[in-house]
């Protein structure tokens, strides 16, 4: 049975989609500490308000000043800019881990922790632990599974850990409570003000979230058609969530999309198609000055659909 | 298009993995595994990260990033209680008491920081000078603040219905 455990962790599954999560998450990354999460720069003028995290005390790290943040930002938009190139893809991706780490380390030491970046700091620690992966790649690897499947738990960890602090602060009868009055009462939109007259759509909806939440772990247990299911469930609950209080767990719902789902499939037809497309080359050697140099040759156009032997879930 | 002929899987149902591709690609279709001390390093690194977290579930808080509980809405309001909210307002030499947004940009601070600082406002409002200090660095266009003050405004509840409020101040800080 342990020995089964194990062998599930390390479950091969393409490199192909590491390679499409690598472009996408770096990528991203980027786009947070530029645009979304950039509050680590306004805390510059906020240096009082520092209250160093445990981590941050246990390793010595220094208080955040405008230089430091400059420093660690840049570092931070270099190095995922190289990985999600794929140069250097483990050297690179571990400064970006470290930086990114650092990252989230200032930002949160200011009084308020945010709880959507665990699947994104685990994709970024596991990524690097690949080497080099090719989207035209159409070898499985236990590497990626491993890396992949880190990222999924991480994932599911969020929902079904959540529940357990739920009932730590809230306790047993959370579901009972007022919680979403609160959340929507402070940030309503739209789409939510009128809930607050009609207060029973909240209270169904907080028993709805918790069953969700501790229901999580089946999604590793079920067939991959009702995995494919869970994770639409679970991407519908973060755009709901997003228009009932504009709150959205980004990182965590780009990591589960692509953990989960099948990518390298997307990017496998669309290889076939576009080899197709130029003179009838049906992707039985790579398009000439094509970017999977080195790469497996695919077989025939439908290959692709018939042969992603592991889905990974 | 045949289905895949049963062989030990490569997916995660348990199932037999599919047949290696047909073509050039079945050089290649065969998984490549990994050592045993690469398995054995990356078990115990999952393994050590997971019993943190689990840990961190019940026993930590946030100050124990990333190992603390995922505690995102986790507190209970009362049906029949009251919902906080932190009010954050200025004034300066033109103008009386105002509400100040929590905005990074504009004062610094969002106000789930400034909620998670009350007490620490509470003890010393002088703490309070910070955000005229930000939003005078950040806003230099606009007058400088001659006070800040941070105010709890407590709405009541009643059967999850919204019945008015009460405001309660916390810390008061005056610019010499």
């Amino acid at each position: 049975m342990l020995r089964a455990a194990a062998d599930w962790w390390f479950t091969p599954m393409p490199d192909a989609r590491v390679r499409v999560f690598r472009v996408v998450i770096y990528l991203f990354v980027v786009y947070d500490v530029l645009f979304i999460h950039n509050i680590a720069a306004n805390h510059a003028h906020t240096g009082e308000l520092y209250r160093p995290l445990e981590i941050a005390e246990l390793l010595s790290l220094p208080q955040p000043t405008p230089v430091l943040i400059t420093a660690v930002q840049w570092t931070l938009i270099a190095s995922c800019l190289l990985s999600a190139a794929g140069w250097f893809p483990r050297v690179s991706g571990t400064i970006a881990f470290l930086a990114y780490f650092e990252w989230c380390i200032m930002s949160f030491s200011y009084g308020k922790v945010d709880h959507d970046r665990i699947a994104l700091l685990v994709a970024l620690a596991v990524l690097p632990t690949v080497g080099r992966a090719l989207a035209a790649d159409r070898t499985l690897s236990a590497a990626a599974g491993w890396a992949l499947r880190c990222v999924q738990v991480a994932v599911i960890a969020t929902y079904f850990l959540s529940a357990f602090a739920k009932f730590r602060f809230g306790g047993f009868d959370w579901a009972n409570g007022a919680t979403l009055v609160r959340a929507v009462f402070r940030r309503s939109t739209v789409f939510s003000e009128w809930m607050l007259d009609v207060p029973w759509v909240l209270h169904a909806g907080q028993w709805a979230i918790l069953l969700m939440e501790l229901s999580a772990p089946v999604i590793f247990l079920v067939a991959l058609r009702w995995r494919y299911a869970m994770v639409g469930m679970f991407v519908a609950f973060h755009i709901a969530t997003y228009m009932v209080i504009t709150i959205v767990f980004l990182p965590h719902t780009i990591c589960l999309v692509l953990a989960f789902l099948p990518t390298e499939k997307l990017v496998w037809w669309a290889r076939d198609r576009f080899a197709a497309l130029r003179g009838g080359r049906t992707g039985t050697a790579p398009p000439p000055g094509g970017a999977a140099a080195g790469a497996a040759p695919s077989a025939s156009p439908s290959a692709p659909a018939a042969a992603a032997p592991a889905e990974g879930g | 298009m045949s289905p895949p002929a049963p062989s030990p899987s490569a997916d995660d149902t348990g199932a037999a993995p599919a047949p290696p591709e047909t073509g050039a690609a079945a050089a290649t279709a065969e998984p490549r595994g990994l050592s045993r001390t690469g398995r054995a390093l990356r078990l115990v690194a999952c393994t050590v990260c997971l019993a943190l977290l689990t840990f961190g579930t019940f026993f930590w808080d946030d100050f124990h990033f990333p190992f603390g509980p995922f505690r995102m809405y986790s507190t209970r309001n009362d049906p029949n209680g009251t919902i906080q909210v932190a009010i954050l307002q200025g004034r300066t030499e033109s103008q009386d008491w105002h509400d100040l947004p929590f905005h990074p940009d504009i004062t610094g601070v969002n106000r789930a920081e400034v909620e998670g600082q009350i007490p620490l406002f509470e003890a010393d409002p002088d703490r309070l000078s910070v955000i005229a200090d930000a939003m005078a660095a950040q806003q230099p266009h606009l007058e400088p603040l001659t006070g800040v003050r941070l105010i709890n405004r407590y709405h009541l509840l009643e059967e999850r219905r919204l019945n008015g409020h009460r405001d309660d101040l916390i810390a008061v800080w005056e610019a010499p």
